[in-house]
């Protein structure tokens, strides 16, 4: 039993949360936190790797993915959409049929991909391909918790796919995670407000 | 563009596009009632002067229920980059109870970068309005739209060659748009013989609207002008132009310009419509106050002239100005949302060769909409709308130069 607990490898780790907040205070949603450093088990992503096509919007709005991974694109319309990305991280293009063709994509560089549909302008996702072991996404409240982080010195990174300056940057800071000992770190990352409203031309 | 030139372009077109490619696309429609009433002088609709879609019996309050508009919008698409927009037109209001609104060819090639190409052909109407967000060029904040978009959606449908290029820039998106129109040389018409108007009846192609059938222009006019306007009309073989240009900044705000010259040459007709030299100047504002506050501002400023006698010499114009401006402020709520508008307009007759001083008018108006999101499709608005103008040709028809009037309406929109 003993041994078996030790060999599961969460002996010696702890849970990362991150809060991630505006300057004016208010929660941020989708950022993509990071927590970076030697592993010895076997990278966990969090939920399915997927990007459905639902009510003419991407859901979800961001993903995190570890490189090499591949990600579907299910459409559950009952229209056409036509996926496509011009990063150089990963371009692709994916043609889909109404309701329920799925197609996926596999990314094998670090980095931003940002989606869009040629049909539907309004449209819009980023995936964010990381080479770090552990990984997850801000919620409503601007949290993310991250379990089983090995203990060690380790790098959080935190990013946003509307932060304000340069879309390559990030929020980086250096942590020390002690074996069953949960750690809160707080980020304030200041995000563009793009108009919501589309116009139909 | 007639619905039998676009049945025309899509089968010559549709061969084109492999089978593999071709899509029959989405098929989805409109249907608004309202029941609502006005007081006050008869609608323009009728042939008088008053300014809103409905009016009043013997000036008291008269209330009526209709089945304001319905609309079929088809998009099929002929390849992954190329897709038709069709849609059909119901309004019991018109002279052509069934027409077609919008008809155009679409080509949006897949970007390779971040700037991004799209080109229209066929009939549409200019990207000038900032309150025709919602399906089939429909207002989505109140029932009725400004003095300036409701000018547009009677008088300005052009059949155009529109290409537009958007760009990103500096954190936010750079739009610019140009097109080469025709069908478009009677605009102006309706501006200079009944004013401004507030309504939500839109032109269909090849459709017409009533002048005030007892102003005195017409005994001076009447060897040119019948008593309907016909917007979509091609009358003296020029080509006319628009250009625009939208910047959205990364700051939640965006701002436009456009500038439209339909270079009509004031003195052709045929059919008793002429064509009439039109430019105008637009600027859109919209700016998110918060995530449920937005600000939508419009001005316009623009002149239409015309050369009475086909024969006169250039200098003998007749010459209206006209310029309007509306501020409005919504703010939602969950499913639920209020608007508060404030518009106003005037003509002048800029060289004083009207007779009677029968086309400057001043006027103003307050619009309040409050709307609910009953279910995904189905949105109920309520609406009051005062508007006030002055126009002395109203003497011709033995009514006061100043009249009022309050409207007040309820829709319900089904979205299917
Ligand atoms: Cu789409």
């Amino acid at each position: 039993m003993l041994v078996c607990l030790c060999a599961s490898g969460t002996a010696f780790a702890a849970t990362v949360q991150v809060e991630v907040r505006t300057p004016n205070g208010e929660p941020l949603a989708n950022a993509v936190v990071t927590v970076s450093g030697p592993s010895s088990s076997p990278i966990a992503t969090p939920g399915k790797l997927a990007i459905e096509q639902k009510n003419l919007q991407f859901h979800p709005y961001v993903l995190v993915v570890p490189r090499g991974a591949s990600v579907a694109f299910p459409n559950l319309d009952q229209t056409r959409h036509h996926v496509y990305s011009f990063s150089p991280t990963g371009p692709f293009e994916l043609k889909l049929f109404a309701s329920g063709e799925t197609r996926s994509v596999k990314f094998d560089k670090v980095g931003t991909i940002a989606v869009g549909c040629n049909i539907h302008d309004q449209m819009s996702a980023f995936i964010r391909v990381t080479d770090a072991p552990w990984m997850a996404i801000t919620d409503a409240n601007g949290v993310a918790a991250i379990p089983d982080v090995e203990a060690g010195s380790r790098v959080i990174e935190v990013w946003h796919p509307l932060q304000s300056g340069s879309q390559d940057a990030s929020l980086k800071r250096n942590v020390t995670v002690t074996a069953n000992a949960g750690i809160l770190q707080s980020f304030e990352l200041a995000v563009r407000k793009p108009l919501k409203i589309h116009s139909h031309y | 563009m007639k619905p039998l030139t676009v049945s025309f372009a899509f089968a010559v077109l549709a061969p084109i596009a492999s089978a593999q490619e071709a899509s029959l696309g989405d098929v989805s429609g409109m249907l608004d009632f309202r029941i609502g009433g006005a007081d006050g002088e008869s609608s323009w609709l009728d042939g008088d002067f008053g300014k809103l879609g409905l009016g009043g019996d013997d000036r008291d309050f008269k209330l009526d229920a209709r089945l304001a508009r319905g609309v079929l919008v088809w998009r099929p698409s002929l390849s992954w980059s190329t897709d038709l927009y069709l849609q059909l037109e119901v309004d019991p209001e018109q002279d052509d109870v069934i027409g077609v609104g919008e008809a155009y060819l679409r080509f949006k090639p897949l970007p390779s970068g971040p700037v991004r190409y799209s080109v229209r052909v066929g009939a549409f109407y200019p990207p000038v309005s900032l309150e025709h967000d919602g399906l089939a060029w429909s207002t989505t904040h109140t029932i009725t739209p400004s003095a300036i978009n409701s000018w547009i959606g009677e008088e300005v449908k052009v059949g155009a060659v529109e290409g537009t290029v958007t760009a990103p820039l500096a954190d936010g998106q750079l739009s610019v748009t140009g097109a080469l129109f025709g069908y478009n040389d009677t605009s102006g018409t309706l501006l200079t013989f009944r004013g401004w108007a507030m309504h939500d009846h839109q032109v269909p192609i090849g459709g017409s609207f009533p002048l005030p059938e007892r102003t005195p222009q017409y005994w001076s006019f009447r060897k040119r002008q019948a008593h309907k306007a016909e917007p979509f009309r091609e009358i003296d073989d020029r080509v006319g132009y628009y250009a625009r240009a939208e910047w959205r900044a990364a700051d939640p705000f965006l701002v436009n310009f456009t500038y439209y010259n339909n270079a009509g040459d004031g003195r052709s007709y045929e059919d008793l419509q002429t064509s009439w030299a039109t430019t105008f100047s637009n600027v859109g504002f919209t700016a998110a106050l918060s995530d449920d506050f937005h600000l939508f501002a419009q001005a316009m400023i623009g002149k239409t002239d015309w050369i009475p006698l086909a024969n006169a010499p250039i200098p003998y114009v007749d010459d209206v100005g006209f310029r309007a401006v509306y501020v409005m402020l919504d703010r939602a709520f969950g499913d639920q949302g209020v608007a508060l508008r404030l518009d106003a307009f005037d003509t002048a007759d800029r060289d004083q060769a009207f007779s009677y001083n029968s086309t400057p008018e001043t006027g103003w108006s307050v619009t309040a909409a409050w709307r609910n999101q009953l279910a995904p499709g189905l949105l109920l608005m309520v609406e009051g709308l005062f508007i006030d103008s002055d126009r002395p040709s109203r003497t011709a028809d033995g009514i006061a130069a100043r009249q009022s009037q309050l409207q007040i309406e309820s829709g319900l929109r089904w979205e299917f």
